[in-house]
Parts: structure tokens; sequence; C-alpha cells
């Protein structure tokens, strides 16, 4: 355990997210969302964590809390800095701002994440602009013309608008962006799920590349589990806002042990296979709107006992470095 | 079009063992072209497929490809500003030339189609009783309430929904993404048709979802020999359930075959790099990197005159600039398809 906490650029303790469900014309008052349910991640220096999980399995809330877009309701997250540690919630203006800069977001669709107003210049340096530690705007633009470069497009094209790149060249924007402060950390959150086919590939190198160039961390989240498996480390399987599995990409490629994991993984469509009949449909899925209690696969699982029902299975450790939350696993 | 009567006398090609009396669909030589500002926009060039009873055609392509675009034309679903040549023959009637109520009674009887994003494809102020009572009324104005619903229920239980009559007293907003999708389907298979079209239908949902949908069309293929037309961007995913596939790019028909040749041993270099852009399963990072396709997705409004992929084509030379090349023959000893390339088969 003490090698992994010098490891850590970000560690996730027991993170907790309830939305209060109010919005709305029918709904009722005081309703609440579970989103995230106690879940604890490390992200570690220079690895890519991939996070796998269906809609509203708590991904994208795991990310934006993850970069403190909005407050979470209980647990902690926690920076690594030259030797220091640093609780963001509690951090200092100081802190929280050299954090920002730090571990950027790179949002899905790339034609809504850049202003359509403004020309490349100024999107890659807005941001930057008003900060006391502006180096004034010709480091500025040297610096936007260097980020260009390093995500493959041209420094000449900074004059131009959003509209005038295509989807894949928007993304490339989206990352320069992102790089133009130096980060330590990329937060990923299904870049390449916009993209058609031919285009996700150049993406995914460039990632790669600018991963090995920078030495960055990168949380990766991706509906597509191929895509996931060959781009992270480790994998975190989530599920109802809880983490069911954590392990090394191969082995929980190879293996999944969590019956969650296991239907996950079998649903892939995989080159040179038949479509099996399945004639099951989904089985009763995780209610964010009722306080959890035990497991949330319950009502989907094969394994599922009375324990599963009243008891939440810890994550415990099967194997080095696999973790898996179930009662009957391990 | 002076070719109407072509559908019957061309030899067609062995189709995995289905002769062109059982065709369901025929499509020959299909153009659709959209006026707009700035010059036509050719969406389909020229593209042939057929369909035979039981049959499941894949149809491949990247956004902007024409494949959703060949399914409508098929159906004649499109505006009144597309202009479509072409010969569309749906179990021997020519759909271009039908009146549209001759071609209403066609829709749903004979074929139907379900879409991506199956929320977008319901009323949301009707429940799915009243849906599926408007959609049996259409064929049978005559059912009774209990008719109707007997038979939504019979179509719900088909498709695996629990607690079907309950169910229809719901509304759209109450049900999850896959669970619409099997609706969908119920729906369209209410007059029972003979074709069913499905563009992208498990693209907005889980892979879970998606794997449970095209276990479900598979199995509804065999009980019913129910004819498919499956459109996806997922070679993978189309690799499941498609026994023939088209590869579509820049409104053509790059390469088309049975689905386990076209997917293991691709003739179109276009086929070969999609194939080997994406991480194949069990492929990581720190292992190999992928061969990823240079430049972007053509645009629709200018159209090249050779080969659409060759701008992006590692193998390409002057002469696959200079003109499209020719849908030709696969001739290995064990091959069977059609591709367009004056490479075929050469790996880069």
């Amino acid at each position: 355990m003490s090698a992994q906490a010098t490891d850590a650029v970000i560690r996730v303790s027991e993170l907790t997210k309830v939305y209060k469900l109010e919005a709305g014309l029918f709904a009722s008052a005081s309703r609440w969302v579970w989103a995230l349910n106690g879940v604890s991640i490390d992200i570690r220096k220079g690895e890519t964590y991939g996070l796998v999980g269906e809609s509203g399995s708590g991904k994208t809330t795991l990310a934006k809390a993850l970069v403190q877009l909005f407050p979470h309701t209980s647990g902690s997250i926690e920076y690594f800095q030259d030797g220091e540690k640093w609780e963001i919630s509690k951090a200092n203006l100081r802190q929280l701002r050299k954090f920002r800069s730090e571990v950027k977001y790179v949002f899905q669709d790339p034609s809504s994440a850049l202003d359509p107003r403004m020309d490349v210049l100024r999107i890659l340096t807005v941001g930057m602009r008003y900060a006391e530690s502006s180096p004034g705007s010709a480091a500025l633009a040297d610096r936007a013309r260097e980020v260009m470069e390093a995500v493959g497009l041209r420094s000449d094209d900074l004059q131009r608008r959003p509209s005038e790149f295509s989807g894949g060249q928007r993304q490339r924007i989206s990352l320069a962006r992102a790089l133009f402060s130096h980060p330590r950390a990329l937060i990923c959150d299904e870049v390449v799920s916009a993209l058609d086919v031919s285009i996700q590939g150049q993406i995914l190198n460039l990632l790669v590349d600018l991963k090995r160039q920078f030495d960055l961390s990168i949380l990766f989240i991706a509906h597509d589990l191929t895509v996931v498996s060959y781009m992270a480390d480790r994998i975190g399987v989530l599920y109802g806002g809880s983490l069911m599995e954590e392990a090394v990409a191969s082995e929980i490629g190879q293996s999944p042990l969590h019956p969650y994991s296991q239907l996950l993984y079998s649903a892939i469509p995989r080159l040179g296979t038949r479509a099996p009949h399945r004639r099951q449909a989904a089985g009763s899925p995780f209610n964010p709107t009722q306080p959890p209690l035990g497991c949330p696969f319950v009502g989907r699982c094969l394994l599922e006992q009375d324990i599963c029902r009243t008891a939440k299975p810890l994550l415990k450790e099967v194997a080095p470095g696999h973790r898996v939350a179930c009662h009957f696993v391990g | 079009m002076a070719d109407i009567t072509e559908g019957a006398s061309t030899p067609v090609a062995p189709e995995a063992s289905v002769t062109s009396a059982q065709m369901i669909l025929k499509v020959q030589g299909l153009t659709v072209n959209f006026p707009s500002g700035n010059g036509a926009i050719q969406a389909v060039r020229g593209v042939d497929f057929a369909v035979g009873r039981g049959e499941c055609l894949g149809i491949v392509g990247e956004s902007g490809s024409g494949k959703s675009v060949s399914a409508l034309a098929a159906l004649g679903l499109l505006g009144r500003d597309a202009q479509v040549s072409g010969n569309i023959m749906l179990k021997g009637n020519d759909v271009r030339r039908l009146a549209p109520e001759q071609l209403r009674s066609l829709r749903g009887t004979v074929a139907s189609m379900i879409f991506q994003e199956p929320s977008r494809s319901f009323d949301p102020i009707y429940s799915i009783g009243k849906t599926f009572q408007e959609t049996l009324r259409v064929k049978s104005p005559s059912l009774s309430p209990t008719e109707c619903r007997d038979t939504a229920v019979r179509l719900l239980t088909e498709v695996h929904i629990p607690r079907a009559e309950e169910r229809l007293r719901g509304f759209p907003h109450q049900f999850s993404g896959g669970m619409l999708q099997r609706i969908m389907i119920a729906l369209a298979l209410a007059n029972d048709p003979e074709l069913l079209i499905a563009d992208e239908p498990t693209t907005a949902l889980d892979v879970t979802i998606q794997a449970e949908i095209v276990g479900l069309l598979e199995e509804l293929r065999k009980r019913r020999r129910l004819s498919l037309v499956f459109i996806s961007h997922n070679l993978a995913l189309v690799g499941q359930i498609a026994d023939r596939i088209i590869v579509m790019y820049a409104g053509l028909a790059l390469e088309e075959g049975p689905a386990g040749i076209v997917l293991s041993q691709p003739r179109s270099p276009y086929t070969r790099a999609l194939l080997d852009a994406l991480p194949s399963w069990g492929s990581h990072y720190r292992v190999e990197k992928l061969r990823s396709i240079v430049g972007s997705v053509p645009d629709p409004t200018r159209r090249e005159p050779g080969c659409p992929f060759a701008p992006r084509c590692l193998l390409a030379v002057e002469g696959c600039r200079a003109a499209v090349p020719p849908l030709s023959e696969n001739e290995e000893p064990d091959g069977q398809g059609k591709y367009r390339c004056i490479f075929p088969g050469v790996k880069t």
C-alpha cells in the first residue's frame, strides 16, 4: 500500500454524490438521486485508468466531481503535488487554481465544447489571459503554436474558427486546450464517441503519444469496452454508483470475476463471433432514487441471495491488484 | 426508367442459396441527390443490393456514406426534394412508380423500419397501448379495443417484455431505451412484415442492451423467417448478425460479400483500413499502435472523379484518382463477393 501511496496523482476515497431531484413539473419535493455511493480509486502517475459501466453508472459524475465541477456530498479527493497532499474540497484558492491548471477535463462533443465565435487562439488562451500568472500575450501565442503542433495541427490554423474544422480536428483543439497549461492529468470523458470510426483511431493514437510525451495520467471513460481495454492500464467497473471490480486491463478483459463485469464483457461484439441467443431481458436495473442498500446489481444478478439485498459487499482484494465487490467471489 | 422488367430477367449472382424469385427487396443502380445551395449533395451514387427471405444484409459505413439514405429510399421514405433514380423492387412492386397510398399499404405489411434512439420514435402523450391500437387499426380499422390489446400483449410477449398487459398502460418516458426499442420492434412487427430495416438500432444503447436487441433480432429472423437489413457503423456488431455485408463509403459500395469473408479477408483497402483503425479485442496500446486512417470523411457536395477513398488510401496511384474503379467479382479460389479496387486484397 505504501508504494501505491507515492504513486498516486489523484486519490478518490469513499466518494459519494447525491443530487436533489426537484426540478421538473411532476417531481415531488425532496427526492434524491444516489449517483455515487462510496467509490475509492487511485489514479497513478503515468497510468491510464479506464472507467467502464452502463449509462447511469456514475462514470461522468465521478469525472466531474473529480475536477470539482460541483461539490461532492461526502468522501475525499486528494491531489498529490511535489510530495504534498491536498484535500481538494478544503484547498485554498492558490491550491485550487494550481489543481485546475494541472488536471484538465476533455469533453465528449468537441463541437459544443468550443465557443463557435472565438478563433482557435482565443479558445486556447482565454483561460490564461486573465490569470495573475499570465506571461503576456506574446508568450501565450507561442505556447498556443506549441500545443497546436503537439496535437498535429498547423500553427497557422490559430486564426480559424471551430466551424472550419472537422470533428476530429475539433477534438484535437480540445486536447490542445487541455495541454495548454502543462497538465499532469487529463480527464477524458467519451472523447472519441462522437467521432467517425476512421477518425477515432487517429485521436486514440494521439492520446497515447501525448501521454508518453508529457508523462500524463489519464482517466479514460468510454462506453466502447474494446477501446477502453486497449487504452487503459487498469480498469474500474462501475454499476449503480459503486465500484464492482478493479484490475489490470488485460486481467479483467480475459477473466472478469464480478457477475456484472461478466455480463458486461460477454456483451461486447467481437469480430468472428455470431450473436448468441440472449432471450433474457435485463431484469430490474438499479434504481438511483432509492437509498442504496445491499448490492446495486442484485436485481439483475444470477447469483442473487438474501444477503445481497441487505448487506453491501465490500471491495476486497482477491489477487494482487484485483479487487471485487461480491459476496460470492474471493 | 426504362428498365423496369430487369428484376426478373437478369441472372443473379449466387447469393447464399437465395434465388431472385425469393428476393423481398432488390435495389439496382440506386442514386439519390439532394439539391443544396452549393451544388447537389450526391448521397448515393449507384448502389445495388438485395435481401432474400430470412436473410440479413448488413450495411456498414461512416456518417455521410449513404447507408441510411439508401434504406429510406428503398421504402420510398425520402422527402420530395430527394432526386431518386434506379430500380427499387419491394416484393415485386416498383417502389418509385407506386402511388403514395399503394406505397403506404406496403409499409408495415411488407416492410417496416426501426430507427436509432427509440425514445424519439414514440409520441410522448400516447400510452403504449394507444400506440399499438393506432398502428394496428391502420391495417384493420374495425379491430375492437380488446382485440387490439390482445394482439399487443402477444407482440410484447414475443419481444420478451415482462408483464405485457400492465405495460400497455405505461407511457414512453416510463421505459428505458432498451425496453422502448423492444416495443418499437413489436410495433414494427404488428402487421406481420416480411422485411425489417433496422437503422443503427442499438447506437444509443448500452452494450449489454445492444447484445439483447441483436439477440432478439436474430431470434425473430429464425422464428418468423424475417428478412433484415441491419445498418450500423460498427463492423464487429454487423458481423454478429449479417449474412452478407455491404461496405459503403461516399455514396458507393466499395465492397460486398458474405460477412465472414468481408470481415476476415477484405478485398477493399477501405474495409481493411476500417478493421485496422480500431483496437481489436485483446490489443493494448503498450504493445501495438493503431493503424489509423489519415485525413477525413469526404465532403458530399464535392465528389471527386476517382475512387472516393483514394485521398486516404496508402495504395493509391494516379489511376485511382482518374475514375471510380468498377465493381469486380472476387475471383479468388475460395472468394465470393465484389469490390471496387485496382489492388484487391493487398496488405499495406
